[in-house]
């Protein structure tokens, strides 16, 4: 459908045409509606950013500042540090996360019946614990004197104990990991719900061929989920400039000896404004994550035109 | 054709309209209460009741027989004042949070106190009424001035401008204390006069002590560093409540220091390596987030640090569940901040500021009502002993009084209430001579303004706690971990606050 569209000759949007389509104009209106409500309306306010924010004269009658505000986030090689983390980290959940999930959902529909929904359940079960509580069995594994693994794994295997929490070097594995435990789960139900409506045609007509399983998941499986892995990746990398706030300062405990790998943008900014309290500054934050993050989701858009133009966004 | 276009476009209109309508009716009731609020001030100087609402926090939010107290309050207040209260209890954790999107929101609040959120942060973002413009505080406010004393007041002034009152605590701390449990002092056989409050002995002799206790109970945690600890066994004065910038020496003299690179900071730090590489401090130490009562009770830790001050056994020995310990090595001190840390403020967005004074006045005069916000009401939530002495009724205890907050530190006026039990009777006396006889900075009094260096603060900010607990809690080597650290709040801008900090306090002086 959308390909036909594409594909025809654009045609001038007469006011005949705008009359013919008018009542599913009208359908769209509640939505957008919405969307201006929520998402444009408080578009003023990133105006806070360039201003010194005074409750007294309000937010338009605060004095601006221009780009004040965005000062602090580039005073020190932080600003490389949290920059790097932030986008490295997101590039690894993206492509791990992705990689597990449709593996775990190709798994999953090989699979049937009880079992299926007994996995699936079991598998869904950590996106729902809150990040505190993960911290917390994180903590129990690499706790220092206490923890699973400094007590139990590392004497059976003969080595000395490691001071986890002071040590930096570990830690990209660790968040990675429990990342990908805790969201693989809910990621792979989108997978799975796409592969459920696959054509079964496909893969009876390549059994008759005698391809194997591996040949079908390769030949057909993938490539019909291309378009749902670009349009996830899409949104995933629209948020790449965001970190996953949790995971990244209860799980580490906040420790500040691991901030060489565990401090991203969120972090940063909660840490340092938690002492000052600064709105304007905040905002300045948002405004600088937001841009970026703009500008990454039109460069991704424009690489995916130039391989697969159908699946792009714009 | 037409007239169904017509008809479709008016019908999205009137829809559209309609969730306006709905839009403006929520700002009608706004107004409403609004107006309402307005036409009870106007009543009050016609004989009828002014409302205003009171905002603080207890360590878990409003107790359950909070409405109680409320009524009780209003049935004092009502008949002499004219003025009914609304208490907005909140619990400590989202205090801060809740009066920032309050205040922000213009919603009405007449009363409040700052504690939990920082009083020069409030007044930098413009939510604080000036409490001298249209001599609110000289009509209203003559018993508030004379309660607190006039240099207390005074010592609230941000730039010459005065947005908060400060309540009667203990403005001075007892500095280097650390609490010890007395059953393992028992057991090293170290003498204790166990009716002492505070023992007061040189920091090598508590050393001497820790070891003794790790020798003799090697499986427990001697002891547990927290984050002010470093403060509570130091002697510089954090000006602003920052150690960005600190006046050493008990604030002796008017002269702003980098705390990272002084002696006091290194002996600190190198005391807590020495404590770790003889393991007196669990390796979790920075980690585990449990309060260091709850470790003491729990039979794993033997001693902390404290803030001495009259009353502080009690306090610890009820915290911990059985009797302390308290060795002070270093001095009682009033710090800068220590005057002006949690004033009690008339934000903007009052409705009444001359009502809200003359209600904070009455709370600052007036025992019974002081006494049921502190301790609530008489024969229900506490009685007075034979001995004058304030306790729990029969059959109700700290667990089940539907109104026991222990923030009587942070009410106005502390020293005109009840003093409860397990203290001594002439607690409030013994306090205002703590207060009177410490050591005082030369600083006391000065409010640091840090928005000129805002960007800077937040930096080095990070760059402290990053270094924090490493160093502090004796987890790295001070002769490299502090050279490393303030390189990095050097590039961060920590030389331009310390200025910064000399040009206000030199300013402050001058105006004096």
């Amino acid at each position: 459908m959308a390909k036909t569209l594409a594909a025809a000759p654009k045609k001038k949007m007469t006011w005949k045409r705008f009359k013919r389509f008018l009542p599913i104009y009208a359908l769209m209106l509640p939505g957008l509606i919405y969307l201006f409500i929520n998402n444009y309306m408080p578009l003023p306010g990133l105006m806070i950013a360039f201003k010194k924010y005074n409750a007294g004269k309000g937010i338009y009658g605060s004095d601006w500042v221009g780009f004040k505000n965005f000062e602090y986030l580039f005073t020190t090689d932080d600003a490389w540090v949290i920059t790097r983390n932030t986008i490295a980290y997101n590039l690894a959940f993206i492509v791990v996360n992705t990689v597990l999930a449709i593996a775990v959902a190709i798994i999953l529909s090989e699979l049937d019946g009880k079992i299926k929904k007994l996995y699936q359940s079991a598998i869904l079960l950590p996106n729902l614990i809150s990040t505190v509580i993960i911290g917390y069995l994180v903590f129990a594994f690499f706790s220092v004197e206490n923890g699973f693994i400094n007590n139990t794994i590392l004497p059976l295997l003969g080595k000395e104990a490691v001071g986890w929490y002071s040590e930096a070097k570990y830690w990209p594995f660790i968040l990675i990991f429990v990342s990908a435990w805790r969201s693989v789960g809910y990621n792979c139900i989108i997978y799975l719900a796409t592969l459920m409506g696959f054509d079964k045609s496909f893969y009876e007509s390549a059994k008759i061929d005698g391809a194997t399983r591996w040949q079908q998941i390769q030949y057909i499986t993938l490539p019909l989920l291309k378009p749902t892995v670009i349009m996830l990746t899409l949104m995933a990398i629209g948020r790449i400039f965001y970190s996953d706030f949790g995971l990244f300062y209860q799980v580490p405990m906040n420790q500040g000896a691991l901030y060489a790998t565990t401090n991203t943008i969120d972090t940063y900014v909660y840490r340092g404004l938690l002492q000052m309290g600064n709105i304007s500054m905040s905002a300045a934050a948002g405004v600088y994550q937001s841009f970026i993050g703009f500008i990454l989701v039109l460069g991704a858009n424009l690489i995916v035109r130039k391989i697969d133009r159908d699946s792009a966004l714009i | 054709m037409k007239r169904k276009v017509i008809a479709i476009l008016t019908a999205s209109l009137m829809a559209f309209s309609m969730t306006a309508c709905g839009g403006g009716g929520d700002k009608n009731t706004d107004g409403g209460t609004e107006a309402g609020a307005g036409d009870a001030g106007n009543a009050a100087a016609s004989g009828e009741v002014t409302h205003l609402v009171m905002s603080f926090p207890t360590w878990t939010g409003a107790p359950a027989d909070t409405q109680q107290i409320q009524d009780a309050m209003n049935e004092i207040t009502r008949a002499s004042l004219g003025i009914e209260v609304e208490l907005q209890i909140s619990d400590f954790g989202s205090y801060n949070q809740n009066m920032t999107l309050a205040l922000s929101g213009g919603e009405q609040i007449d009363i409040l106190s700052t504690v939990g959120f920082s009083y020069s942060n409030a007044v930098m973002q413009g939510y604080l009424l000036d409490l001298e413009e249209n001599d609110l505080l000289s009509t209203y406010g003559a018993g508030i001035v004379e309660a607190v004393g006039e240099k207390n007041v005074e010592a609230c002034r941000i730039d010459g401008t005065l947005y908060g009152l400060p309540n009667n605590r203990d403005f001075a701390a007892g500095y280097g204390c650390a609490a010890v449990a007395t059953q393992y002092l028992d057991g090293i056989g170290y003498e204790v006069d166990k009716d002492a409050e505070i023992i007061r002995i040189t920091e090598d002799e508590l050393d001497e002590i820790y070891a003794q206790l790790h020798a003799q109970y090697p499986d427990k945690e001697v002891y547990r560093p927290v984050l002010i600890s470093l403060q509570q066994f130091s002697d510089y004065d954090p000006l602003g409540g920052s150690a960005f910038g600190v006046l050493l020496d008990y604030g002796k003299e008017l002269k702003v220091e980098n705390l990272f690179t002084s002696e006091t900071y290194y002996n600190y730090c190198e005391r807590m390596y020495n404590f770790n590489q003889m393991g007196y401090i669990s390796k979790d130490a920075a980690t585990d987030t449990t309060a260091v009562g709850e470790l003491v009770k729990a039979g794993s830790l033997m001693s902390y640090t404290t803030a001495g001050k009259p009353g502080i056994k009690a306090q610890e020995s009820s915290l911990c569940g059985q009797d302390m310990t308290i060795f002070q090595t270093k001095e009682n001190f009033v710090s800068s901040t220590s005057v002006a840390g949690m004033p009690w403020a008339i934000p903007l967005t009052t409705t009444d500021a001359g009502a809200a004074m003359r209600y904070l006045n009455e709370l600052y005069t007036n025992p019974d009502l002081q006494n049921l916000l502190a301790w609530g009401i008489e024969g229900t939530h506490y009685v007075i002993g034979e001995d004058g002495l304030a306790t729990y009724p029969d059959g109700v205890d700290a667990s089940n009084s539907g109104y026991n907050h222990s923030m009587g530190w942070m009410m106005p006026n502390q020293f005109i209430t009840h003093i409860w039990q397990g203290n001594s009777p002439t607690l409030w006396d013994d306090m205002r001579t703590f207060n009177e006889t410490a050591k005082v900075s030369a600083a006391s009094g000065f409010t640091f303004d840090p928005s000129n260096v805002a960007n800077e603060v937040t930096a080095v900010q990070n760059v402290y706690n990053e270094y924090e607990q490493s160093l502090e809690f004796g987890f790295v080597d001070p002769a490299t971990g502090i050279e490393e650290m303030n390189q990095k709040m050097m590039d961060a801008g920590l030389q331009k606050i310390i200025d910064e900090k000399q040009t206000q306090l030199d300013e402050w002086a001058a105006n004096k």
